[in-house]
């Protein structure tokens, strides 16, 4: 009985424990997943846009995120010349590689760093090209080697790029978030030590936030960088916890274990926007979820028997069901805020005894059975495949049409899209640039296969021309004109019956400022301001 | 003069099947200085009225009597915490199997400690260190008292490793240690070879003999005790049957339970056939739930008749005390 | 004393021995094996190699796995050594209570409290405790052993040891915060442990309350706090130690499940780690090790109950 005051004594010490954040120079950052490397170059998931993109590294140029325009980063000014073929890109001079225990700059960064970065997606010599990089490579290089023929230096800190044809996309390229810059006196030390996997996982750049070599999977550190070019960041020390458990993830920001936190369940994401001490931030991410109809299959060849399957399915309740409210209803491939987003295309209804009707006229086969196919895992696209699968599945047997689903693993998975064994595929899109052509040519285009994006099976003349002409067309309005004409004609013939556009939702303390969330490139911590936080008592 | 005084202590238990009268008026009257020896057959009540006596009983038993006097104290009237300091300083008991009524887990010396009378309640830290060497004496002269010799092996050891005789004699030993008036044995030699029997009789009746303690022996043998004890008194079933002094009972047995115990008593000079039934009274004694009604012996009494279903009266015939209808009266 | 010691080390001898017959088929099944020898040949490498002390490279990190692994566990051990001694604080007077009140309001209200331990699963308990600290508004960490912001590296395994031996670079700071970390997890586990040890005791005491040498005690006199503090105390706790012995593995599997809940860096979230990557050498360790700790625990409880209790050495003897 006389040891209890020594129990409640540590008890009250306990009470004057004062959390992580109230230390105004140490962010944390708690995300779900693990990076897979600390390249962008090569690992294209979310966690590494996250942990790598604006803290590691830096680009060429960036998207301003009030103007939307592209503004200076590594390269001071640029110009181009009349037939859009060349690029000439002018660069500073006062940009320091991260200094620490691993590596010691003996320079600043200059033309060949640049150089050097990009060759590596393009040139199948360079030294670095096969390092760490897994199957995806049609995600490696893709979009970025058919469009630039060759990287010219013209001197230390001028640089030239010569496109192919004349390409209006290439500054949104450049901004895009394998477009970052490495070092190459790091990658010659690497070479010369017989290291070269080290440089995705010992990362060098020039970014304001320095890796630290004591990171392990689940903790990965930065500190700031020693010698920063830009302003330096309030945040002296960052720290990436990964925490996959959603539930503990947010459990961790109510106690002030983490600052920030990314992608809460869906399921809590209403209780979480009523909290008064943390704020949600959405942000559409320009990942659309959505239906793939086979037009090769024999059931679906006529756009008439689309039309009336899709008007079929009730994508509000799968919104509902599946999504929560982690994702805005799509009537249209294209996020409502892109410039080519047409607001006039032609829409789909939830007319189920209309769509009956259609299909009984259209003398559709009523006794075969429809194969859905989708991915077993859940994937950014759709939380929840089976449960989805499960919701088209009954609305199409209420007008009558009979299903079956499949769920299959990532090899069986390949080998059946490229089969042609399916008749609807439960899928999505995910651009990685701001340009319209690149959600566009992968479902639309005749040279992508059903692993590259077309799992429609679409290939048409006119698509393709129009696709085609867009990319090199230089004027502005024309451009806005071709894709306005793409989507009445796709939505026309609704190949690909959009579900949903995803949000991407973060959670942060009250006393977290300047935190700014690009949907394509990541979270960008540089600006961050943290100051100790209120008590319950001080908000009211 | 009457060191104990107990008249009509009745004891009721409390059970499931209702309130069972384990005790019926039994009365004790223990003269100062003498050794009383109880004599029952097992089963028969005669540690309960010790028990009751002390006041460790039960809280489920009710315990009444018209008068428990010790000396001038009424021990009825007793609090809990007074009724310690008796139980401390006047009273002490001695118990049947002495090994497990030992602290396992101390050695002999430590147990001994705490009862000596300055430092029973007040073994503090600092005391226990500056008494130590007086306590070694005081123990060591308990010891020889008792007659163990090599005390010095015995304060070392731990209960387990002594023999039933070593730790009956310490136990008492402990007992007289504050020198109590009264001395309650409770079958002590019971489960010992007769050699350590013959010590331990031999040491009561040196303790009674020098020290004047009081000594009240209970016992199921009457054989054992026969030639101990200045008075007797005999129990069956909860009820005292007959008392008085050692000469009354053994000339001139009125009771017949008693007339029975006697005859019990071996006697190996007369010619007894071989393999000839000894002789006991028939029957067997009761279980609790059943007890007869009026005198409990009635069943199995050879005098029995029907007036025995109503409770014999104690009649008192110059200090040699019956509660018979039919006892045997050979002298007026 | 000594043909004791000896007579358990033979048991010792043979159930270790039954430990890697287990140890090595979980690693022969799992992470494979080279088909050119027969499996007799390869176990007895695999004892070699054991009792050289190497027992192979995790797949994860390259590094030999038994360092990891016994610094993984030392973590667990601190733990329940907090946890047992906050139950040990609050379960023992409460046990002595409940076993002198027997059958009385106190000890019912006492015992159930403890049957909660016995109703309650482990894990839903530790999940149920990391929402505490948002619904009380106590403010308390519920992940890791330490907050992240404090490098401290794992040289003993003991992070109380380890974060002072980072006292210059953060003072106190990371001790306190470990402190404090450590406060959670060990409720959790002192919760279960406590439901034990209330049991146990209760049980211990009622049992010596009713012997015969308390009894005495009383006829000399005694009152009841004395002859509690002075005889019930020192009886009571042979029994209880004994009973604990038995009850050592599952302690240790409770505190891996409260381990994974609370992240907490030791045995439990090693391994799940571990089996989640695909590493199942840390299979074959973890048995090796945490059963061959349970076993030497074992026989080390045996000896001290030796050492303090005079009855059971009489137990000793009697066999010779």
């Amino acid at each position: 009985m006389r040891f209890l005051p020594i129990y409640f004594s540590l008890a009250f010490i306990s009470a004057c424990y004062q959390t992580e954040s109230t230390i105004t120079d140490t962010l944390l950052y708690c995300s779900d997943k693990a990076p897979h490397s600390f390249n962008p170059q090569i690992s294209h998931d979310v966690a590494t846009l996250d942990a790598t993109t604006h803290q590691l590294y830096n680009r060429l140029v960036k998207i301003d995120p009030i103007s939307q325009r592209f503004v200076s980063d590594i390269a001071l000014r640029w110009e181009v010349n009349s037939k859009k073929t060349e690029y000439t890109f002018y660069l500073r001079r006062d940009v320091n590689f991260h200094h620490n225990d691993y590596f010691t700059p003996s320079r600043q960064l200059n033309a060949e760093d640049v150089i050097f970065s990009f060759d590596r997606m393009l040139a199948k010599e360079h030294p670095f090209h096969l390092t760490n990089v897994v199957a995806e490579t049609y995600l490696y290089n893709h979009p970025f080697s058919n469009l630039v023929a060759d990287i010219v230096k013209v001197d230390d800190y001028t640089i030239r790029f010569m496109l192919n044809k004349s390409d209006a996309t290439l500054l949104a390229n450049l901004a895009a978030h394998y477009a970052v810059i490495h070092s190459k006196e790091y990658a010659q030390l690497l070479l010369e030590n017989d290291n070269k996997a080290q440089i995705d996982y010992l990362p060098i750049g020039t970014g304001p936030y320095q890796f630290k070599q004591n990171s392990t999977k689940r903790l990965i550190r930065f500190q700031a960088h020693t010698k920063p070019w830009e302003k330096p960041s309030n945040i002296k020390q960052l720290i990436f916890d990964v925490t996959p458990n959603s539930t503990k993830r947010y459990a961790k920001l109510l106690s002030g274990e983490c600052d920030i936190i990314t992608n809460p369940a869906p399921s809590q994401v209403k209780q979480i926007s009523k909290n008064e001490l943390f704020s949600l931030s959405s942000q559409p991410t320009g990942n659309v979820a959505l239906i793939a109809f086979n037009t090769k299959s024999k059931s679906l060849q006529n756009s008439d028997v689309r039309h009336a399957l899709s008007s079929a399915i009730d994508r509000q309740t799968i919104l509902d069901a599946v999504y929560f409210e982690n994702a805005t209803a799509a009537n249209n491939l294209l996020p409502s805020n892109s410039w080519a987003y047409n607001p006039r295309a032609p829409l789909v209804y939830y007319t189920p005894e209309h769509s009956r009707e259609k299909l009984q006229n259209g003398e559709f086969d009523f006794s075969q059975t429809l194969r859905i196919v989708a991915p077993i895992k859940s994937s950014i696209f759709n939380p929840n495949f089976y449960k989805t699968a499960e919701l088209i599945q009954s609305n199409l047997a209420t007008i009558g049409v009979n299903t079956e689903i499949i769920q299959l693993r990532n090899e069986e998975l390949n080998a059946t899209l490229m089969a042609g064994e399916y008749d609807l595929y439960l899928t999505g899109i995910s651009p990685y640039i701001k340009d319209p052509d690149n959600l566009f040519r992968p479902l639309f285009s005749c040279s992508s296969n059903q692993i590259e994006g077309n799992t429609g099976q679409w290939c048409d003349t006119k698509v393709q021309a129009l696709l085609d002409n867009t990319l090199l067309e230089t004027n502005f309005v024309q451009r806005v004109k071709n894709y306005y004409q793409l989507q009445e004609y796709t939505q026309d013939q609704l190949i690909y019956l959009p579900i949903a556009h995803l949000l991407r939702f973060d959670v942060f303390n009250n006393n977290i400022s300047g935190l700014q969330m690009n949907p394509l490139t990541g979270i960008d911590l540089h600006s961050v301001n943290k100051v100790p936080p209120l008590t319950k008592e001080q908000i009211k | 003069m009457a060191l104990l005084d107990v008249r009509n202590l009745s004891i009721d238990i409390l059970t499931a099947q209702g309130k069972i009268r384990v005790i019926d008026k039994a009365t004790l009257n223990i003269v100062d200085g003498s050794i009383h020896g109880l004599v029952g057959e097992s089963g028969s009540g005669k540690s309960l009225i010790a028990k009751a006596i002390l006041g460790v009983h039960n809280e489920n038993w009710i315990v009444t009597a018209d008068r428990m006097f010790l000396g001038n104290i009424d021990l009825l009237k007793l609090s809990s915490k007074e009724r310690r300091k008796v139980m401390g300083k006047e009273i002490a008991i001695i118990f049947q199997n002495p090994r497990s009524y030992l602290d396992p887990s101390k050695k002999i010396f430590d147990q001994m400690r705490e009862v000596l009378p300055e430092g029973k309640s007040k073994i503090h830290f600092l005391n226990k260190i500056v008494s130590k060497s007086t306590h070694k004496q005081i123990i060591k002269e308990l010891l020889h008292k008792v007659g163990v010799q090599n005390d010095q092996e015995v304060v070392r050891n731990y209960p387990h490793e002594l023999s039933e005789g070593i730790c009956q004699k310490v136990m008492i030993a402990m007992a007289i240690a504050n020198n109590p008036r009264l001395l309650i044995a409770d079958e002590p030699t019971t489960s010992m070879e007769a050699v350590t029997q013959a010590q331990i009789f031999r040491l009561l009746y040196k303790l009674n003999q020098l020290h004047n303690t009081t000594i009240l022996l209970l016992s199921n043998n009457f054989g054992s005790i026969s030639n101990l004890s200045d008075y007797i008194s005999l129990i069956y079933c909860g009820q005292t049957v007959e008392s008085g002094s050692y000469k009354q009972v053994l000339n001139s047995p009125m009771h017949p339970y008693t007339q029975a115990m006697i005859k019990t008593i071996l006697n190996y000079d007369e010619n007894l056939d071989h393999k000839s039934q000894l002789y006991t009274l028939p029957g067997s004694i009761p279980p609790a739930n059943q007890l007869p009604i009026g005198c409990r012996l009635g069943p199995r009494c050879p005098k029995a008749q029907r007036t025995c279903v109503t409770n014999p009266t104690a009649v008192n015939y110059k200090g040699h005390v019956i509660r018979c209808h039919f006892p045997t009266l050979d002298e007026k | 004393m000594f043909n004791y010691l000896i007579r358990r080390l033979y048991l010792l001898c043979i159930t270790s021995i039954i430990l890697t017959i287990i140890a090595f088929s979980i690693q022969h099944l799992t992470v494979g094996n080279t088909l050119d020898s027969n499996v007799f040949s390869q176990y007895l490498d695999y004892l070699i190699s054991i009792s050289q002390g190497e027992l192979g490279v995790s797949a994860l990190d390259n590094q030999p796995i038994l360092k990891t692994a016994l610094i993984a566990f030392i973590s667990t051990l601190e733990l329940c050594f907090f946890a047992f001694i906050f139950a040990s604080i609050i379960g023992v007077p409460l046990g002595i209570l409940a076993g002198l009140e027997r059958n009385r309001g106190i000890d019912y209200s006492i015992m159930s409290i403890a049957l909660i331990g016995l109703a309650l699963p482990v894990f839903w308990v530790a999940i149920i405790f990391t929402m505490l600290p948002n619904l009380t508004g106590w403010v308390m960490p519920i992940d890791g052993n330490i907050s992240v912001i404090y490098e401290v590296p794992m040289v003993t395994g003991i992070m109380l040891i380890d974060s002072l031996l980072v006292s210059e670079q953060y003072q106190l700071s990371a001790f306190y915060n470990h402190l404090v970390h450590i406060v959670l997890p060990a409720t959790v586990l002192a919760i279960f442990l406590i439901s034990e040890i209330i049991r146990l005791t209760r049980h211990s005491i009622t049992m010596i309350m009713r012997s015969n040498y308390i009894k005495a005690a009383h006829t000399k006199g005694f009152s009841r706090p004395q002859i509690v503090y002075r005889h019930v105390l020192k009886n009571a706790i042979p029994p209880i130690i004994h009973q604990l012995r038995l009850q050592i593995s599952t302690i240790i599997s409770f505190a891996m499940a409260i381990e994974i809940v609370f992240s907490y860096q030791g045995a439990g979230m090693w391994l799940f780690v571990s089996i989640q990557q695909g590493d199942y050498l840390a299979l074959s360790t973890a048995i090796l090790i945490i059963s061959g700790f349970i076993l030497i625990l074992s026989i080390i409880v045996d000896l001290l109950l030796v050492l303090i209790s005079p009855t059971k050495r009489k137990v000793l003897y009697a066999d010779q």
